[in-house]
Formats: C-alpha cells, structure tokens, sequence
C-alpha cells in the first residue's frame, strides 16, 4: 500500500513535469519559427540580401561589412565561374577534335602526328588551367558560402539595436596606477 | 526571393566539376625521313631521295611542294624512297617535304628541302 502510494506521487511529479514540458516544447517550436522567419523579420532580410538584416537591427557597421564581403565573394565567385566555364568549353573543344582523330585512324584516315601530339599537349594545359581555376571557384565559393552563413548567424543571436548610448570610454583607479579603456562597438 | 533564386541556382551551378582528359593514343611514332635531297639540271624536272630507319612500319610516303611562305601542297604518295616531280615550268624558290605515313595510318612530320 505504502509503495503504491509512493508510486503515485512519482507518477504526479510527472504528470506535472509533462503538463509544463510540453506547452512549452509547443511554445518553443511555435514562437520560434514565427519569430525567426517572419516575413519582416531581420533574419528573412538577411536570408534574401546579407547584410540588410543587420541595418533592420540597427546594427550598420556590421551590415556593411557583411553586406560587402557578400558583394565580393559573390563577385568573385561570378568572374571565377565565368573563367571556369571558358576553360571547360575549351576543353570540351579539343577533346571533341582528338576524339574525331581516334575516328578518323579507325575509318582508315590519315592524322598528322604533329596534330595527334599538338592536341593532346593543349588538350593536357587546359586541363591544368581548369584544375587551377577550380580552385579559384572553390576559394569564392567557399568565401561567399562563409560570409553567408556567419551574416545569418550573426542576425539570430545579435539583439537589435537599443539606442543607448556606448560606455565608450572609461577610466578605472587603481593602486597600481590609472587605467583607460575604449571600447569600440560595431 | 529572386534574390536567394538566384544564389541558389549560383551556387548549384558551381557544383558542376569538369571531366578527365582522353586517354592519350596508343600509337607508334612515325620514323622521319633522313638524308632528303632534291636535286635537279633543268629546274622542271626533280629527282627526290631519302632514307628511312625502320620501314617496316610505313606504309607509304607523301611528298608535298612548297612555294615560299606557303603551306605544302601534296603532290602525291609512293612506296619507294625516290621519286621525280615535274613542275612543267620552272618555278623559283620551291622546296619539296616528304613524309612517312605508318600503317596505323599516322603520318610523320615533314621534312623539307629545296634544289642545291
């Protein structure tokens, strides 16, 4: 009878743990969303355009820098595809010549040698131009994908901007002397 | 939403890799013909001779005419290591090149001489 009782109340302790958790987990799971991905909220800014997030909180200086290393990196990854692309159409255009090579051998032709050797040769250099300018798109990509990524994440856990004025300077006294702090806030 | 659209479609489209090279063909190197002379007495009728390392891999040889600048034209193709061209009429400044073709049908590259 004792052990039963004791039951019982462990069985209401968590009935009551249950009865808060899950409004809560609700709540949670609700309000979070609401908030974050709001149409006019600063993380949906940033999501569309990097930066504007930060100059719907207040925060300019941030803005600015996020908003132009997105412009950069995003800049950079465009003229590094662009680059990529020409090497890769002209690799495509000498394979498809010393394919037709192999095909012409094989229907009987005659191919020069120094056409065979001269192919393959540029055929080699503008696959190493498009290894090299890989990298490059993978360096922008990488760069915009970063500065992406920190611009949302900096927008989620940076409150907005409150208005009050920065403790910008301040001066401490000590028996070990005297002690001057700036402090910069962007 | 344009926007994320089009990063969206950027960044997809920078996944895209470019594929290997071709496998490089497995042929042999054609022998070059060596010791090519052009010779000639009337400067329309050229006697043309050469020799040749390992003949058993040719298949024939294409001797061409050259004017100056120009690219060389074929004149025609042999199985011997002499031949005589008649250009008809005499033509200053024209030189003769001759190559082997293997009979994997790859030629070899031209060597080029003119009347001493």
């Amino acid at each position: 009878m004792h052990i039963r009782r004791e039951s019982n109340r462990e069985s209401n302790k968590s009935n009551v743990r249950r009865a808060w958790f899950r409004p809560a987990a609700l709540a949670v799971l609700l309000l979070f969303p609401t908030h974050a991905f709001a149409v006019d909220s600063a993380f949906v800014r940033s999501l569309l355009v990097p930066g504007t997030g930060q100059a719907h909180q207040g925060h300019y200086t941030r803005s600015a820098v996020f908003a132009g290393a997105a412009v950069l990196s995003g800049f950079g990854l465009l003229l590094a595809q662009v680059h990529y692309n020409e090497a890769v159409d002209k690799l495509d255009e000498q394979k498809r010549i010393y394919a037709s090579y192999e095909e012409t051998l094989s229907e009987g032709g005659v191919v020069s040698i120094v056409d065979l050797e001269t192919t393959y040769q540029e055929m080699q250099a503008t696959h190493e131009s498009a290894d090299e300018r890989l990298v490059w798109r993978h360096a922008f990509l990488i760069g915009f994908a970063a500065t992406y990524a920190a611009n949302l994440i900096d927008v989620l856990i940076s409150k907005p901007y409150d208005g009050e004025p920065d403790q910008r300077l301040s001066v401490e006294m000590s028996p070990a002397g005297l002690r001057v702090t700036k402090t910069f806030r962007f | 939403m344009k926007k994320l659209f089009v990063t969206i479609v950027l960044v997809l489209v920078a996944c895209a890799q470019h594929d290997d090279i071709l496998p490089q063909l497995d042929v042999a190197e054609p022998p070059i013909p060596r010791n090519f002379l052009v010779e000639t007495t009337d400067q329309i009728t050229y006697h043309l001779s050469w020799e040749i390392d390992d003949p058993s891999i040719v298949k024939e040889y294409r001797v061409y005419s050259q004017f100056g600048t120009s690219s060389p034209v074929l004149e025609g193709t042999t199985d011997t290591t002499a031949v005589e061209v008649n250009t008809q009429i005499p033509i200053p400044g024209v030189s003769f090149c001759v190559s082997t073709v293997t009979v994997e049908n790859v030629e070899s590259r031209l060597t080029c001489a003119s009347a001493e």
